[in-house]
């Protein structure tokens, strides 16, 4: 209990009433006309510029979207429903911005940084404008860090790098959201501050984020802005901006942040709900003209800061639900050729269980490549060949019971190392081992070791070198590239392995059933 | 009872004082075509004070602008101006307002 002194409090007051200085101020002010579902038109209301803030009564704010002759169209950020006809509107020459900081860090808040989580208020320092220009090109510099993601498919073929727009796409249910959660997870002790965007979704949905979150004691370095699916379309449309102006507070102090966008679609029909309301002309899909704008001012600001700017950066998980796995819809299409490339999932694979589902054919990280560490990119050169040949000859040969013995292998391989890219939730694994693992089967280890044990393996071989080559784990983690005498040691460490452990044969039984 | 405790004029000199340093002129697009100031005071204005209200309206629009006054008790003192597109709010219940969202 807090023992409060009533004197105390009294005084307080008082001295809080004395301090207080009405600034009498004129303002231009207009009249409320109409409001319907979330817009307001606005009469009066002279020299009100675009994206201004504009204050309704019971301090409820809007925000100027459409400038006609003689009236002006606003969002209303907050209950529309206590609003009445021939209210005052007055203009307050301020641009819509959010509180910003490292005292946000740990919260779940809404997209006007209020917070949601009932910790009690955010003491923040600063405010930045919700929207802002990217930077331009003098300013960046090509990314050259990665994010690890802790997951083996993506950090061995699609990398991603620091200041990245990385699309995450495919159909419901296929492990977008769990894929993004992992990547924060395995971010624990390290130096990247996550902020996850939910939009539209449900409230319960969040919440389960959440506590997941909190279970990995992941929260302690991410941000959650929250704009659930009973809250407003104006809230759910700006919420993807004030994710990106917190993660702009860091980029600007020189640090590394990660922002996601769960999901961008919702976003779009949010806005779609807004245009149509402000009766703006409909294109495709119903979607207004500039809804290409919308979704690339947002992701252009993820950047990555030359040295002389700080160094900072900030990078852009955007994700898409795709309907029947149709990429070619217009929103996907849209953010595809925004981004810097895709991650996409497939429920057929997710059903078959090769969890996470990329479709490593077509996902692609086209600056990545740049990022990855030497280490990585020495094992996984010949990954991706690999797995595209394995799918292609696995489709034509279910048919065919003969096969010349180069082909057989080759299913073999592949068979195996996708086995190796299985991978459970809430378990990222550290880029030193993934590159141990994906050496072992790259360098044909594993070929023959029976499929069905390759999960078992893999959890056994990581503890053997644990417990018994610790130091070469170190040594990759901290030169980055594998040696010589490294690749070597690694060699003899698995077969050692495996004669301990007697993966050596193939089952005579499987073998058959396979072949 | 409580009338008794409202003051009997709506304007001081310190509230007229600062109404001279706002600056209209530059909002004053809209603003040109309108004649009349609508002023709404919580007790009525005196000759006086009307006078010197639109002296001070005329000089800052360069423009003779008429008063109107309007009595509403619920400013509980002082008084509003409305010009057009612009306001301009002095009165006591205002005062109030912004008092309990700052506090």
């Amino acid at each position: 209990m807090i023992n409060l002194d009533s004197l105390a409090v009294f005084s307080d007051i008082t001295k809080r009433i004395e301090q207080f200085k009405l600034e009498n101020k004129g303002y231009l002010i207009g009249y409320l006309e109409k409001v319907q579902d979330g817009v307001a038109e606005i009469t009066g209301l002279s020299k009100v510029s675009n994206q201004e803030l504009v204050e309704f009564p019971q301090k409820i704010f809007g925000l100027v979207f459409n400038l006609e002759k003689d009236k002006v169209g606003a969002i209303v950020l907050g209950d529309w429903k206590k609003l009445r006809q021939g209210d005052e509107v007055l203009s307050t020459s301020e641009l819509l911005s959010i509180p910003v900081g490292e005292e946000l860090i740990e919260r779940v808040i809404n997209p006007l940084g209020q917070p949601l989580d009932g910790r009690g208020r955010i003491k923040t320092k600063k405010f930045y404008p919700i929207e802002k220009i990217a930077p331009g090109v003098t300013l960046r510099e090509p990314v050259n860090n990665p994010v690890q993601t802790g997951i083996k498919a993506i950090d061995s073929m699609i990398p991603i790098g620091r200041g990245q727009r990385e699309l995450i796409i495919g159909d419901r249910g296929t492990g977008k959201t769990a894929l993004c959660l992992d990547t924060i997870i395995n971010q624990k002790g390290k130096d990247l501050i996550c902020i996850y965007v939910a939009i539209g979704q449900k409230s319960s949905r969040i919440a389960r984020v959440v506590d997941s979150l909190k279970k990995y004691q992941a929260l302690s370095h991410t941000v959650v802005v929250a704009a659930n699916a009973s809250d407003p379309a104006s809230w759910q449309y700006l919420a993807p901006y004030a994710g990106c102006a917190i993660g702009e507070y860091f980029l600007d102090q020189g640090k590394d942040a990660l922002v996601i966008y769960d999901d961008l679609t919702k976003h779009a029909w949010a806005y779609r709900e807004i245009s149509l309301v402000l009766r703006r002309p409909s294109g495709r899909e119903a979607y207004p003209g500039d809804i290409f704008y919308l979704h690339s001012r947002l992701l252009e600001r993820a950047c990555k800061l030359s040295k002389k700017y700080g160094g900072g950066s900030l990078t852009a998980l955007p994700i898409i639900e795709t309907q029947a796995g149709d990429l070619s819809a217009y929103i996907p299409t849209n953010v595809i050729s925004i981004t810097d490339g895709q991650i996409y999932l497939e429920s057929d694979l997710f059903y078959a269980g090769i969890r996470p589902a990329v479709n490593v054919g077509l996902s692609v990280s086209r600056v990545g490549g740049a990022a990855q560490i030497r280490a990585m990119k020495q094992v996984t050169g010949k990954l991706r060949l690999d797995l595209a040949q394995y799918r292609e000859l696995a489709a034509f040969t279910q048919f065919t019971a003969e096969l010349d013995p180069k082909t057989k292998a080759l299913i073999e391989r592949g068979a195996r190392m996708v086995e190796l890219l299985k991978q459970g939730q809430f378990e990222p694994l550290e880029v030193e081992k993934q590159v141990a693992l994906i050496f072992a089967g790259t360098e044909g280890l594993l070929d023959d070791v029976n499929v069905n044990k390759m999960e078992e393996f893999e959890t056994k071989y990581l503890e053997f070198l644990d417990k018994f080559y610790p130091s070469l784990l170190r040594q990759i983690s901290k030169e980055k590239k594998l040696k010589t005498e490294v690749s070597e040691a690694l060699k003899r460490a698995v077969l050692e392995f495996k004669e301990k452990y007697g993966y050596t044969t193939v089952d005579q039984k499987a073998d058959e059933i396979s072949g | 009872m409580i009338d008794d405790q409202i003051p009997k004029t709506a304007i001081n000199e310190e509230l007229l004082s600062r109404l001279k340093e706002e600056v209209v002129l530059e909002l004053a697009d809209k603003i040109q075509k309108e004649k009349k100031a609508l002023v709404t005071s919580a007790v009525p204005l005196t000759n006086e004070e009307k006078e010197s209200l639109k002296n001070i309206l005329s000089r800052q629009v360069e423009r003779v602008i008429e008063i109107e006054n309007l009595v509403d008790k619920k400013l509980l003192g002082g008084f509003k101006i409305v010009l057009g597109d612009w306001k301009y709010d002095a009165s006591l219940a205002y005062l109030f307002q912004s008092l309990k969202e700052n506090l």
